[in-house]
């Protein structure tokens, strides 16, 4: 929807569009995944379609309605929820430490290695040549992410010290 | 090949005020020629104080330091201090350059001490900071300086005598974070050049630099484990740019 | 807020006690010289006093040339009493560096007025002579001595006395003695410049200056003098000037010392307190309000000094006049005149407040932010000397410490000036120990004995104030620098050229200032000689002695200063360089 906020377009160029937009960021979709996307679009009235006078296989040129617009309105102006609160470690964590599957510590130093490891390998990319500014930042976002996850590590170790076990 | 660095069984114990404090108990590290080793722990768990027994400001309850095949932790102040302006750079996480000389002076200091004539010792200081990217700072005072700008002076410093090793109590410890960046990138070049280098750091930027990281808590080691080489990144999708 | 800032003011005092010591001890001891020129002038009085009523004083002294002319004045207006008119003349007394001249009173039976007291013997002369105390004291001639004058008359000396309008022999030149009057008809024809005295007391004797003038008025011109009881007094009294001129020397010197060493130490203190001073800015203070706590501080310190010094003063002044009182009867008082207090308090707070507000100012005015945010004292900006320093070929720890000392340039200079001037005052000492040596032998010196002996004793006081003060100022730069010293056997210097860090600017800075000291010695006495009435040009001390004060003063300095240093290479670096 985002992409025809631009305008108008064929499915076909949208497909191009995403193609070049976007990347890898989703997995390649083919254009009968497109047209279906689509037609259900169409159906919840967000977009509509007109046929092209001129063309016999009965390509549509789709815009957007004034709902669709509202709605893509909506979900730019709306921010992304805040908090995080499930983290994959920190699950492992508590489940493995309360059933005694594993050290406490040993697990939380194992983590800090993959952590600094995933450090090394962003700082790695960051100082390769060529990365447009878009993807320095994406990278800075998550080595940000990466050191206040390590913080989160130590405070974890040190409430472990101090606090005794973790129920 | 003899390690540069080795400390065997190393212990201290400050006295202050009547009950003593074991900052180190019983710590075994090795650092070889051209490796780069981080040293990391919560507060309070030794990391300064491993440091200055290294580097020979002080001296150890028990235990040996042992630096390029010789034991230095029963040396003279006078023996210490000579080995320390050769051999060994410090680069503290406050700086502390001289805040009475000027920037090119405080470099010039240990060329002059191990008796590189003043103007040689001139030119090779104002070299090292171009070379450090303060080229035009040499003739301001400390206190007229940035922190990243004297923090790039106290490396200077530290490499002025192309010492064996450097040694740094956080490095980027009084600096932002872009700012540590740019410091620690200088600690890299100096390392991609072949200097050793033993740092104590919060940062897991500089972590995650160093070949090795040894995780010190409650005065013993608790982890001595190499880093790989850098794993390649793949992105979830390039984007044009904005 | 007064009151705060008054609470202020004493915490700083307490917490910093070593340093309000050394100032309390040298404004006080500036003080106490203050005092003492002021006092000893006046510890006379007493005695002088009593001499007075026992010899039952004359209020006017004339001295005409004819016994008829000193009858005429026995009944002049005002007069109610007078004694017979006496003869003197002067004569020669033989002794063995030559004849010394004497003048010689006849005395018929014991004078109405203004008769000699006596302190040995008999003040009857007799068949004998009767000599005054202070000239029998300096012809070492004591009771029962013979003593030949001109003409190979021989006369036994049966007694001393003093007379209140005879000052101290040599000072009141010829010395006097008494024979009676056939003795004097004896000696007549060997002596000269005969004269008569009459000795007058009046109805009013507040009018003796009048009286005085009006009985020269009516006498032949240049041929009479008198003398009022005023002046009598003051004669006598006068004896105290020479010490007066040298305490007031001492205190214009340790003035200056005191605002050298008080203005070094209180810029420290401003310095070490960098932090706390911008709190306070930032709690609301203004930076007046800062100076002025700074300044009550040292307004109590300076109460106290004067106090102190008041009282030492009060009680050394007595002492001190004591030998000049040989002319007189009865022991110097203590005058302890509450005005000298005044005058001490005025003279030491002047001093006190300028330094302190002088030093403070330049401390005080800076960013409060840049304060709170360096946590550290912002640095002195290296000075065109210090550059100049690093121009020149010194070894590495000369070059680093005296940029450091000479970077703080104003304590530098103040510290020179003190030095300086307490090498001055040993070179003011040894240039009148010159001036002593070099006068003939035998020959009475115009000096009184007491004058060297406070001198030294000046000098001894002046040096003790001067090791105490480098000392304190040294210990100052060491706690201030400690980080410093610390940085520096981090990158290498081993303990004793860390020592030499500290050491060798200040000795630099003593073989600058002693130099100097030589020539502001010389010009110091020389002003003192001439203030004293001295003719012609002084002698001065001669080079041997006066290259002495140099080298002793950097030797000193050396060994004050090597307490400090000794203490900063001990210093461990690692409890130096603890990260905050």
């Amino acid at each position: 929807m985002a992409l025809l906020s631009g305008g108008r377009g064929h499915g076909y160029e949208l497909k191009q569009a995403l193609n070049q937009s976007f990347g890898t960021l989703l997995p390649e979709l083919n254009s009968g995944q497109i047209y279906s996307t689509l037609a259900r679009l169409e159906r919840d009235g967000l977009v509509e379609g007109e046929s092209v006078a001129d063309d016999n296989r009965g390509k549509k040129v789709y815009r957007l309605t004034d709902r669709g617009r509202e709605l893509l309105r909506n979900w730019v102006s709306v921010p992304v929820p805040g908090p995080r609160l499930k983290d994959e470690f920190f699950i492992k964590f508590v489940v493995a430490t309360s059933m005694g599957l594993a050290d406490p510590l040993t697990m939380i130093e194992l983590q800090r290695r993959e952590y600094l490891q995933s450090l090394r390998d962003l700082d790695a990319r960051l100082t390769t040549d060529g990365n447009s500014p878009t993807t320095e930042l994406m990278v800075e976002g998550a080595v940000l992410h990466l050191k206040a996850d390590l913080g989160w590590l130590d405070l974890i170790e040190e409430r472990l010290v101090t606090g005794g076990s973790m129920s | 090949m003899t390690a540069l660095l080795e400390t065997r069984d190393l212990a201290k114990t400050y006295d202050t005020g009547g009950t003593p404090v074991a900052a180190l108990i019983g710590v075994d590290l090795t650092v070889r020629r051209g490796e780069f080793v981080a040293v990391m722990g919560p507060s309070g768990c030794g990391k300064s104080t491993l440091l200055n027994l290294v580097a020979g400001l002080d001296r150890p309850s028990a235990g040996e330091v042992w630096f390029d095949g010789r034991r230095i932790d029963q040396l003279s102040e006078t023996a210490l201090a000579k080995l320390r302006r050769r051999r060994i750079g410090f680069v503290f996480q406050f700086f502390n350059l001289l805040p009475t000389l000027s920037a090119e002076a405080n470099v010039e200091l240990p060329l002059l001490l191990t008796g590189t004539h003043r103007r040689e010792a001139r030119r090779q200081a104002r070299g090292l900071l171009t070379d450090l990217g303060i080229g035009d700072k040499g003739r301001s005072a400390p206190s007229r300086l940035s922190g990243g700008q004297q923090q790039r002076v106290a490396l200077a410093r530290a490499l002025a005598n192309q010492p064996d090793l450097v040694v740094g109590d956080e490095p980027t410890g009084g600096l932002d974070s872009a700012t540590a960046g740019e410091v620690l990138g200088l600690l890299r070049d100096a390392h991609g050049r072949g200097q050793t280098l033993l740092l104590a750091t919060h940062d897991a930027r500089v972590a995650a630099a160093a070949d090795r990281v040894v995780s010190l808590r409650d005065g013993r080691v608790f982890d001595d484990r190499t880093l790989d080489a850098a794993r390649p990144v793949s992105l979830p999708f390039d984007p044009e740019p904005l | 807020m007064f009151s705060t800032l008054v609470r202020l003011a004493f915490s700083g005092i307490r917490t910093r006690l070593v340093a309000s010591g050394l100032t309390v001890l040298l404004a006080a001891t500036a003080a106490a010289t203050v005092v003492l020129a002021l006092e000893v002038g006046q510890a006379g009085r007493e005695p002088w006093q009593q001499t007075f009523a026992a010899a039952h004083g004359a209020h006017v002294l004339a001295n005409v040339p004819t016994e008829k002319a000193a009858r005429a004045l026995q009944s002049h207006r005002g007069v109610v009493e007078a004694a017979a008119p006496v003869p003197d003349m002067t004569v020669n007394l033989q002794t063995g560096d030559g004849p010394e001249p004497l003048r010689i009173s006849g005395l018929s039976g014991r004078p109405q007025v203004n008769a000699p007291v006596r302190i040995a013997g008999t003040a009857t002369p007799g068949n004998g002579i009767v000599l005054e105390h202070s000239l029998a004291t300096a012809l070492n001639v004591g009771v029962g001595d013979r003593l030949t004058f001109a003409g190979d008359v021989g006369l036994r000396v049966v007694g001393t006395a003093v007379l209140p309008n005879v000052a101290r022999y040599p000072r009141s030149n010829p010395g006097v003695a008494w024979v009676d009057r056939s003795t004097f008809d004896t000696l007549r024809p060997h002596g000269d410049r005969e004269s008569w005295t009459v000795a007058l007391r009046l109805a009013d004797p507040a009018a003796a200056p009048k009286v005085a003038g009006s009985i020269l008025a009516h006498q032949p011109p240049g041929s009479s003098s008198t003398q009022t009881w005023q002046e009598q007094r003051s004669l006598a009294l006068m004896d105290a000037q020479p010490l007066q001129l040298i305490l007031a020397m001492y205190t214009v010197v340790l003035l200056a010392v005191v605002f050298a060493v008080v203005a070094i130490l209180v810029g420290a203190r401003a310095l070490e307190q960098y932090r706390q001073i911008g709190l306070l800015k930032a709690v609301g203070l203004t930076p007046r309000q800062v100076d002025l706590v700074f300044v009550i501080e040292s307004t109590v310190l300076g109460l106290v000094a004067a106090v102190l010094g008041f009282t030492a003063g009060a009680l050394l002044a007595p002492v001190l006049a004591r030998p000049s009182s040989e002319t007189m009867i009865g022991s110097p008082t203590r005058a302890a005149d509450p005005v000298h207090l005044v005058v001490a308090a005025v003279l030491v707070l002047l001093v006190l407040v300028l330094s302190t507000w002088l030093s403070t100012r330049r401390r005080t005015r800076f960013s409060v932010l840049h304060a709170i945010e360096s946590g550290r004292a912002a640095p002195p900006r290296p000075s065109a000397l210090a550059r100049l320093v690093a121009v020149l070929p010194l070894g590495v720890s000369l070059a680093v410490g005296a940029r450091t000392l000479l970077a703080g340039r104003a304590r530098a200079l103040l510290l020179a000036g003190a030095i300086s001037l307490t090498g001055a005052a040993f070179v003011f000492a040894l240039s009148m120990q010159a001036s002593l040596d070099a006068q003939p032998a035998g020959q009475v010196s115009d000096v009184p004995t007491e004058l060297p002996v406070l001198v030294y004793t000046l000098d001894g006081v002046l040096l003790l104030i001067a090791i105490t003060s480098l000392l304190a100022i040294a210990l100052l730069g060491l706690r201030e620098r400690l980080r410093d010293f610390g940085v520096l056997k981090t990158v290498g210097l081993t303990p004793r050229q860390v020592a030499s860090t500290l050491v060798s600017p200040y000795a630099m800075l003593a073989v600058v200032a002693s130099v100097l000291s030589i020539p502001v010695g010389i010009a110091l006495y020389i002003a003192t000689y001439r203030a004293a009435g001295g003719d012609g040009d002084p002698t001065l001390a001669p080079w041997p002695w006066l290259v002495l004060v140099p080298v002793a003063t950097v030797l000193l300095v050396i060994v004050a200063t090597s307490v400090p240093a000794r203490m900063a290479a001990r210093a461990s670096v690692a409890d130096v360089l603890r990260t905050e």
